[in-house]
């Protein structure tokens, strides 16, 4: 059973991704991508009051 | 509508059809049927993924909510970036390494047979019943607004879905996705191009923008900590994260779409980009929405948007109060036009807008009462009556003021819509009644070619069955919202089985099974005794789930098996 769920990352996985260094880039990425969306959108609710 | 708009609409649907049967020309076995393979790119994942969770009626509903309720709608996506994140390092991984061909096939492979068939029983009851409203909701609002026989419409929708995923399986849907996307996107931003260009001469975008804001529709961000509150950015944040994490790591319509990808990595970039571009592109189209509520500051919107609605009560006792509402109605819109145009003007000059934008929202609020006023006399008339426009609106506007041949593009943009989230649907339900039931119960040891032709007669079944549900959706009414309700009640357990098969090397099959049962009954009590918002049930019900298979794992004998 410890195959069957071991998040840990094979070779295929380890393949560097696109643009950045490894997915923890990636990671950063899409989740300042949110905080990015949430600071704009407040600032666009408070601006057109 | 006119011949133009016919040509571009029966050009677009033809031409998806037929780029669905070319696409999916060559299906030999279960993964080139169901998996396409598994050898497609990250973009093509990620318009798949979108297409399949995007409905017609979230290109009808989100801009119609925009014009009554503001943008707070895209706070319920806020969860979604950080779900694609937890996805992409949990279950991608894992199910690429184990090579399924459905979600549930891991829950065999990490608990045991049982508890497999019932995530897949509950998904094909929900999903299939899902699939039959993904056609009857734009096909309702499409013969009304259109005057089309909604049996025909309901007939061709399904009809045109199963001819090309049935043939062409996977491949077909996901390739078709990415030109359904192309056609919506698309008649989404020739529409908003449109609106702007209908406003009233020194009205731009900027004028517009602060209309719209004056009027309180651009409140994309409501920052307060209400539980009964459906859409704030914590409920938005962490209520929808686990919806979206149920959604897209456990319901086989979406699970399936990226287990196409021909690797772990192709698979993550889909949903990770997923999670970038969602939000914008709700905003754009909640945007549109309050865009065609400040076109409609400018031109007389009808008191009520659902045609056939009005004219029942027209045509009943109520007709002389209703004639007299509608008669005052245009008058406050004539001068709540003349208000938002000295607005627009103030603000063009440079002014502040502070006093004309006062009159402004004095002159809406008058407007929006006799709205309300007529909404009650509706009910008054008809207790039955659908209180709600909201559905109507965006497409009032589209045939009523868009040109032609853009108005062809648009409905065709609803439909591909339609066909898209119906395609992934039916796909998925063919997969999972033939892999997790037919194949794993049933009928083992079957030639390839068996299961290939079993699985195409799967999904002509359930897109009948679909079509046939969209036929008496209308008479099915209370039993069709409880089954959905029940649908969405489970969406937290499920995810909460699959997060322990994740994270825990120790809890076993029985432990996780019972959990499941006694977290659904603290759901189901959460919705009967509180006034929780829905987007709630799913974190309480996910850690239901590994709480109680937690303590039940340390009980000895049974429960460790």
């Amino acid at each position: 059973m410890s195959e069957k769920n071991d998040l840990s990352h094979s070779a295929e996985e380890e393949t560097k991704p696109p643009l950045f260094g490894s997915w923890n880039g990636w990671y950063i990425f899409v989740l300042g991508s949110l905080v990015l969306y949430i600071i704009l959108f407040d600032w666009f609710t408070r601006s057109f009051q | 509508m006119h011949a133009i708009d016919w040509l571009v609409l029966s050009a677009s649907l033809i031409f998806i059809v037929l780029y669905g049967l070319w696409k999916g020309r060559q299906s030999k076995d279960l993964d080139e049927y169901f998996l396409a393979n598994r050898s497609l790119r990250w973009y093509t994942v990620l318009l798949s993924i979108m297409a399949t969770q995007a409905s017609a009626i979230t290109f009808l509903s989100a801009p119609g909510l925009a014009y009554t309720d503001g943008m707070r709608f895209v706070q319920f996506y806020f969860g979604l970036p950080i779900g694609m994140v937890i996805l992409s390092v949990t279950a991608i991984p894992v199910y690429h390494r184990l090579k399924v061909r459905t979600a549930y096939e891991y829950l065999e492979d990490r608990f045991n047979l049982k508890t497999r068939t019932l995530a897949s029983i509950l998904f094909l009851a929900g999903r299939g019943l899902a699939a039959g409203l993904t056609i009857y909701a734009p096909a309702l609002i499409l013969s009304v607004i259109l005057d089309w026989n909604i049996t025909y419409t309901n007939i061709i929708i399904g009809a045109l879905v199963i001819i090309y995923t049935a043939w062409g399986g996977a491949s077909a849907v996901n390739w078709t996705h990415t030109w359904q996307m192309v056609i919506i996107m698309f008649g989404m931003f020739a529409a908003f191009v449109m609106i702007l260009a209908k406003l009233p001469e020194g009205v731009g975008l900027v004028e517009a923008t602060h209309i719209a804001g004056k009027l309180g529709r651009l409140n994309a961000i409501d920052w307060s900590l209400d539980f009964s509150t459906r859409y704030n950015v914590w409920s938005g944040i962490l209520g929808g994260m686990f919806l979206q994490l149920s959604y897209f790591g456990t319901d086989q319509s979406q699970v399936q779409r990226y287990l196409t990808a021909r690797s772990v990595s192709e698979s993550r970039l889909g949903l990770l980009m997923n999670g970038v571009v969602k939000i914008p592109m709700q905003f754009f189209i909640l945007f549109i929405g309050t865009m065609v509520f400040v076109f409609y500051q400018f031109e007389a919107p009808p008191v009520f948007f659902n045609e056939a609605e009005t004219r029942k009560i027209s045509e009943s006792s109520y007709g002389p109060e209703f004639a007299e509402l509608q008669h005052a109605y245009k008058e406050v819109v004539q001068e709540r036009r003349q208000e938002a145009e000295a607005f627009a003007a103030e603000i063009r000059t440079g002014g502040d807008g502070i006093a004309s934008g006062e009159r402004l929202l004095a002159a809406q609020e008058r407007s929006q009462e006799l709205r309300n006023n007529a909404i009650n006399l509706m009910k008054a008339n008809d207790d039955s009556v659908d209180p709600k426009d909201v559905n109507y609106i965006f497409l009032v506007f589209v045939t009523g003021f868009l040109p032609v041949g853009l108005v062809g593009l648009v409905i065709a943009a609803i439909i591909a819509a339609s066909m898209s989230s119906t395609a992934g649907e039916l796909n998925a339900l063919a997969s999972s009644s033939i892999v997790d039931i037919y194949q794993r119960i049933f009928r083992s040891g079957e030639s390839e070619a068996h299961y290939v032709l079993v699985s195409k007669l799967a999904t002509v079944l359930w897109g009948a069955y679909a079509i046939f549900l969209a036929e008496f959706a209308s008479r099915l009414g209370a039993l069709i919202e409880a089954v959905n309700l029940l649908g969405s009640l489970t969406y937290g357990p499920i995810l909460g089985i699959f997060m322990v098969g994740f994270f825990s090397k120790r809890i076993g099959g029985n432990a996780t099974f019972v959990a499941a049962f006694l977290a659904e009954i603290i759901v189901l009590a959460c919705w009967q005794f509180t006034e929780l918002a829905f987007l709630w049930f799913n974190p309480i019900g996910c850690l239901a789930v590994v709480g109680f298979a937690w303590l039940l794992s340390l009980i000895p004998g049974y429960f460790r098996e």
